[in-house]
């Protein structure tokens, strides 16, 4: 187990110093250089090799080289040791032509291994007359100059952008440079104007190196960044870059000979301060044209690509989804604004979390939306359409996502535990208003009919009272005088009842004088029968002697006159047909009976 | 005899075409409307409602229409229509209620006495027909009950009898004077929908006249004179002036 550790601990402790020295070969010359002008090709290596083969160098005067130089340093930082080996073969070189020219890669073996150098890119340019030589120090670099004097010429301060012109939305590099062929000691802000109209972003420089540039057919030894920005123009129209103003300490040598680097430190130069004005810079903004702005355009301007995804399509109600939107571009990502998505309307939806990971104008965002299906059910996501201008094609584009479908089952609402999921069931919940619209039109009505036909303004109308008054009135008159006869008819009768009985009966004592007493009990019954049918106003032939009485109790008579009528017409009817021996008694005693019921039913009636 | 049975079915068949006509017309607005074409929708409902004819739901379509297209003036006046057609109308009143949300014109309703709001609230209610048809059925209770109560034997039903065919007169009567309002109101049409965007209401019928103030599109004014081409309108604030017989077109 022990010695297991140990080689552990060599295997990594050997790797460290193993691995950390990664072989790299640089090969550096200076980018520019006038005709004539001698400069030096080097080629780093930090490791010893073998075998350089550096290809023939085309346009250039090979003067010197290679010669082999050797550096090498230790450090110990906490404890571990590094050693840094440096060995750097120069060339010296001389461009004899104008033009464009590449030093195709050298190669060189390490360990048996290959190593490139990166192809480097040299501008001869036309040279200033000056013998130069830029192999010297730069100390003595203001050697040949007038030593008071530093024309715009020598040293000047731009404004370099990267474009100028762009459109709302895009940004542009600005990059503040000084540029000196004297010796530039210091450079010191005095007026700093702010970017008006601009957004602005500031790109870090670690440390101002001067280096050497070719601007307007001249070459610059001392050329240095001193400020990039990125600028996000905040509305159309021209914009300007105001100038800076900046004190650069130029250091000259004092006297009129040449020098040694020992002026230096003795103090025989001194610091000149010049104000150096840049050029004001304008720029053109264009706005976005207003044709084919797509409704709900995000404000993005550049190039853009979207992917979505959901985290799962299948769950539980009351369990979270995360949907996930992620932009890819280049342009204004700072200011990309989340897209819109029209979720379920039951979903809860958080506010995205939104992760930028921008650099500088492009990078990545990702927006991330928590969502909560309450209820259970097939929901869709619809499919999320992003857009944004493209400089490039000068149009507007529309991202779109994709459509989701989401099963939501029923929640576990027991295995929620916290007795709120167990709840919700039974809450009431407000009716969410979603929008407003007016009610849909009528469909299964048809009411057309003339323009102002009303039933109120007709003759119809007013006819309509006076016709049901009229037959009302009509009706009640009719009805008056039907009552009326009626009412008449049955007094009459009830009148004519005695009398007729009268009549009757006279005949019965005629036919009781001649001794008939068939006719007797005849004319007897009639006139019985047709009192009673005349007082009653009942027709003779719907009585007869069983229903008689039910008439004569109705109407008021007592049961012992009703008893004595019935006698009295039972005993007619059998005498009519079986006479008996006394004959003519017989018939007065019931003539008597006929006439005191008669009398007394006309009295009870 | 036989001339008359051919003049018959001839009048038939006219009614019967007609109202195939109108049905047809009526379903491809329908569709039109469901496809969201509005402009075909309220060419269609113009062509039902040519020949002077009316009908509230026709009304209240075309108002839908015009809401939909933007036009709230129009709307207005369409379903403004409507609900003189049919006073009673939840969705006419809704819809109405709806655009007029749309319109500029804030006014402040002069307040009425609640017992004055009620009544007319009440009156609008039905149609001046509706009234009408009403009145005549109480009338005819009323007459029925008159019968009854001479035909009743004891006093108890005669009392029952007479006081409701007596309150079934009253109420009739009162019937007809509700007819007679809101056939006055159909009649007359004496309000009016300002139809141009903004309107400038002057002291004179005169373009010379003082400006008095200005109303915009889809308010309902009252026309209560008329001048050559100038109405006098009165806001419902209570505010009188003259406005050209172009700004406004009457319900």
């Amino acid at each position: 187990m022990k010695s297991f550790i140990i080689i552990l601990l060599l295997c990594v402790f050997g790797g460290s110093k193993l691995f950390a020295q990664k072989i790299e070969f640089i090969a550096s010359a200076p980018s520019v250089v006038e005709v004539g002008e001698q400069f030096r090709l080097s080629f780093v290596l930090n490791g010893k090799g073998e075998n350089l083969q550096v290809p023939t160098i085309k346009g250039f005067d090979l003067l010197a080289g290679p010669s082999l130089s050797t550096s090498s340093n230790i450090t110990i930082i906490n404890g571990d040791m590094k050693q840094n080996l440096e060995y750097t073969y120069t060339y010296i070189l001389e461009g004899q032509e104008e033009g464009e020219f590449t030093i195709e890669p050298a190669t060189i073996t390490v360990d048996g291994k290959e190593y490139k150098s990166q192809p480097l890119k040299i501008k001869v340019i036309k040279g200033s007359g000056r013998p130069r030589n830029s192999t010297q120090s730069s100390g003595n670099i203001s050697e040949s100059r007038g030593s008071t004097s530093i024309t715009d010429d020598d040293l000047f301060v731009r404004m370099e952008v990267s474009r100028n012109t762009l459109y709302v939305g895009e940004s542009l590099t600005a990059t503040l440079k000084v540029y000196a062929r004297v010796n530039l000691v210091d450079v010191q802000g005095k007026k700093i104007p702010p970017f008006d109209g601009f957004l602005t972003e500031d790109v870090k420089i670690p440390q101002i190196q001067l280096e050497r540039e070719e601007y307007n057919g001249k070459i610059y030894d001392r050329v240095g960044v001193l400020q990039k920005t990125i600028l996000f123009p905040q509305h159309a129209g021209t914009l300007t870059i105001e100038p800076y103003e900046l004190y650069c300490l130029v250091r000259q040598r004092v006297g009129g000979r040449g020098g040694s680097i020992f002026d230096e430190f003795f103090g025989n130069s001194r610091d000149v301060r010049v104000l150096c004005k840049s050029k004001p810079v304008k720029i053109t903004v264009k706005p976005l044209p207003e044709a084919g702005k797509p409704l709900g355009f995000s404000g993005m301007v550049g190039t853009l690509a979207m992917t979505t995804s959901i985290s799962t399509d299948t769950l539980k109600a009351n369990d979270a989804l995360t949907y996930k939107v992620v932009l890819r571009g280049n342009g204004n990502m700072k200011l990309l604004e989340a897209p819109k998505i029209t979720f379920p309307h039951d979903f809860d939806v958080y506010d995205p979390k939104v992760t930028r990971d921008i650099n500088g104008t492009s990078g990545t965002v990702t927006f991330e939306y928590l969502v909560i299906p309450r209820y259970a059910g097939d929901y869709k996501i619809p499919a999320v359409q992003y857009s944004y201008f493209d400089p490039q094609a000068g149009a507007y584009k529309m991202l779109k996502g994709k459509e989701y479908s989401v099963w939501v089952e029923k929640g576990n609402e027991s295995s929620q535990g916290s007795g709120e999921a167990a709840l919700q069931s039974f809450k009431k919940e407000d009716v969410r208003m979603l929008g407003q619209d007016i009610r849909y039109i009528k469909t299964h009505k048809n009411d057309l009919r003339p323009k102002g036909v009303l039933y109120f303004a007709t003759m119809e109308y007013w006819l309509s009272f006076l016709i049901p008054f009229v037959l009302f009135v009509v009706g009640m008159i009719l009805n008056r005088r039907r009552i009326k006869a009626n009412a008449d008819l049955v007094r009459v009768k009830s009148k004519t009842a005695n009398k007729m009985a009268q009549k009757r009966l006279r005949a019965a004592a005629v036919a009781m004088k001649a001794g008939n007493s068939e006719l007797f009990y005849q004319e007897t019954l009639n006139a019985l029968w047709g009192y009673v049918s005349y007082k009653l106003n009942i027709a003779a032939s719907e009585l007869n002697r069983d229903n008689i009485s039910d008439h004569l109790t109705r109407r008021g008579a007592d049961t012992m006159l009703i008893q004595s009528f019935i006698e009295v017409l039972d005993h007619c009817e059998y005498a009519r047909y079986a006479p008996g021996a006394n004959q003519g008694e017989e018939m007065d005693n019931v003539y008597k009976d006929s006439i005191s019921i008669i009398t007394k039913l006309d009295k009870a009636i | 005899m036989k001339r008359i049975y051919i003049i018959l079915i001839l009048l038939l068949s006219g009614v019967v075409t007609y109202a195939a006509d109108v049905k047809t017309l009526a379903e491809k607005a329908t569709k039109m409307y469901q496809e969201g074409d509005y402009q075909k929708a309220i060419d269609l409902y113009n062509e039902m409602l040519s020949d002077n004819m009316e009908s509230a739901t026709v009304y209240y379509n075309l108002g839908n229409c015009y809401y939909k297209q933007g036009e709230i003036a129009k709307a207005i006046l369409n379903y403004e229509r409507a609900l003189l057609l049919h006073p009673g109308d939840n969705d006419i009143k809704y819809n109405l209620k709806m655009a007029q949300q749309a319109t500029v014109d804030n006014i402040k309703v002069l307040p009425e006495l609640f017992l004055v709001r009620w009544y007319n609230a009440f009156v609008t209610a039905f149609t001046a027909d509706q009234w009408a048809y009403m009145s005549v059925i109480l009338f005819i209770g009323f007459l029925i009950m008159v019968a009854l109560f001479f035909h009743a034997t004891s006093i108890s039903l005669k009392k029952s009898w007479f006081t409701l065919g007596v309150s079934m007169l009253l109420v009739s009567v009162m019937t007809i004077f509700f007819a007679l309002k809101q056939y006055h109101r159909m009649t007359d049409r004496d309000s009016g929908i300002i139809m141009t965007p903004s309107v400038v209401v002057r002291g004179a019928p005169d373009n010379s006249g003082t400006e008095l103030f200005v109303i915009h599109e889809g308010l309902k004014v009252q026309v209560i004179g008329t001048l050559g081409d100038w109405y006098n309108v009165r806001l419902a604030d209570g505010n009188e002036g003259w406005i050209t017989k172009t700004d406004l077109e009457k319900i």
